[in-house]
């Protein structure tokens, strides 16, 4: 799939990406994602539930990812309005103390599904597919993320021809070998992360982390100085 | 009684600020009228600093330049805890160091991008500083990735915060100011959360508060 056409097919925004892993969301954090060019401001309540917003407050467009988790709500950190876990409903405006905000007054919600130690959600998809991936996802431990400065497609491309492990496309932006399952997520036209997941087997966690970052990382460096050079 | 030659809107003098403020030592700020006044670099303040930068302290006529060795002068002074800069611990001196210049240079980078976008700084190679913090900022966010797996949460793993957090703090929250997004950087995002819930933190202009975590 060339670029653009994967920028611009109307298929890919029903589609299930992950966009955060669920160690990017610790108490009281927001975490700032962008899938397909759409910002995102995700955050996990107290209850467990994880929200995924547009990432701009409804008042004056500030980025919500700069705002408050407070457990249960959100607050904007320019003029303090808040929003309220899962409904993301505006429940109070400091500026009118004594006036409930109008029920209208509620931010664009995504949908989320935490699965495989990954929070997944969609531009305009609907309910959850049963299974999020095209194949079986390696489950253990999640990768370092590595977000790449280069296209979805030519990340994937890199990913089944270049890296230090045989990986084979499952999938459009799926990819699996050796125990390893690696998800690109579109993040903008220019730019892409990888997300992993893998299955250890009994060595040691962190000396397997850095392997699989190591090698993304040097993969990362190898194509954005391939384009800087064709630049 | 400490003497802090001061400027609000300075990252460097904001390190100083913040120790001092942690460590809970008084102190008067002598003002310095960097921005449009350029007073950093008239005859009295170049007497005090030759090389014409802020901040500078003055501790009863012990007279020291360079926020990092004013952190270390200060920890070593003033922490009864001897957490922020463990005197006894050569490992652990040994990183402090190693991020305390890491933190200047990233005042070559992304403090350097912010005095351009910001107070008209244009002789400034723009493109080369934000380049050059985007690859500072991916070598400390997978140092802060990798500590976090490891348990840790500051940049040196003493299980407390050191004076190497306080220095590299200031212009990586300030990064946006000189057109450099930290979206890519979420170890980075959630360490600037816990540096900014450590009791006695203060916030200067263009950096926010965090919400309590609990």
């Amino acid at each position: 799939m060339s670029l653009a056409s994967a920028m611009t097919d109307a298929s890919l925004e029903t589609r299930w990406f992950p966009i955060a892993a669920s160690h990017d969301l610790p108490l009281r954090h927001v975490y700032h994602a962008q899938l397909l060019g759409q910002e995102f401001a995700v955050w996990r309540a107290d209850d467990g539930f994880v929200n995924v917003w547009e990432n701009r407050c409804l008042h004056r467009g500030v980025r919500l990812s700069l705002g408050h988790n407070l457990g249960d709500q959100l607050k904007c950190q320019y003029h303090g309005w808040l929003y309220s876990n899962r409904t993301s409903n505006c429940t109070y405006i400091p500026a009118h103390p004594e006036n409930a905000p109008a029920r209208l007054i509620c931010n664009q919600v995504y949908p989320s599904v935490e699965r495989h130690g990954l929070i997944w959600s969609s531009v305009n998809g609907t309910d959850a597919p049963q299974s999020l991936a095209a194949g079986d996802v390696a489950e253990g431990v999640v990768l370092r993320s590595i977000p790449v400065s280069e296209p979805a497609d030519t990340v994937v491309e890199a990913l089944s021809t270049q890296g230090d492990v045989p990986l084979k496309r499952v999938a459009d932006f799926e990819l699996a070998g050796n125990g390893v399952s690696v998800f690109v997520q579109p993040v903008d036209e220019g730019r892409a992360i990888i997300r992993g997941t893998a299955s250890l087997a009994g060595e040691d966690k962190i000396s397997f982390l850095r392997f699989h970052n190591d090698w993304m990382t040097r993969l990362r460096d190898r194509l954005e100085a391939k384009a800087g050079a064709a630049a | 009684m400490i003497t802090l030659y001061d400027y609000e809107l300075s990252g460097n003098c904001y390190k100083v600020r913040l120790l001092l403020s942690m460590l809970g030592v008084p102190y008067t700020s002598h003002l310095v009228d960097f921005y449009p006044g350029r007073e950093h670099k008239s005859d009295w303040f170049l007497k005090l600093n030759p090389l014409g930068q802020i901040p500078v302290i003055d501790d009863e006529g012990y007279v020291l330049r360079d926020a990092q060795a004013i952190l270390v002068y200060l920890a070593a002074k003033f922490d009864g805890t001897g957490k922020w800069y463990p005197k006894d611990d050569a490992g652990a001196l040994g990183r402090i160091a190693q991020w305390l210049s890491f933190a200047d240079a990233i005042t070559s980078t992304a403090s350097a991008a912010r005095l351009h976008d910001g107070l008209f700084y244009h002789d400034v190679d723009i493109a080369a500083c934000r380049a050059g913090a985007h690859r500072q900022f991916r070598i400390l966010d997978e140092h802060l990735w990798f500590a976090e797996q490891d348990g840790q949460d500051w940049i040196c793993s003493t299980g407390h915060p050191t004076i190497a957090d306080i220095a590299c703090f200031p212009y990586i929250m300030l990064s946006e100011e000189g057109g450099i997004s930290r979206q890519d950087y979420p170890a980075i995002r959630r360490w600037c959360d816990r540096f900014r819930r450590i009791r006695g933190f203060n916030v200067m202009p263009g950096v926010f508060p965090a919400s309590p975590a609990r």
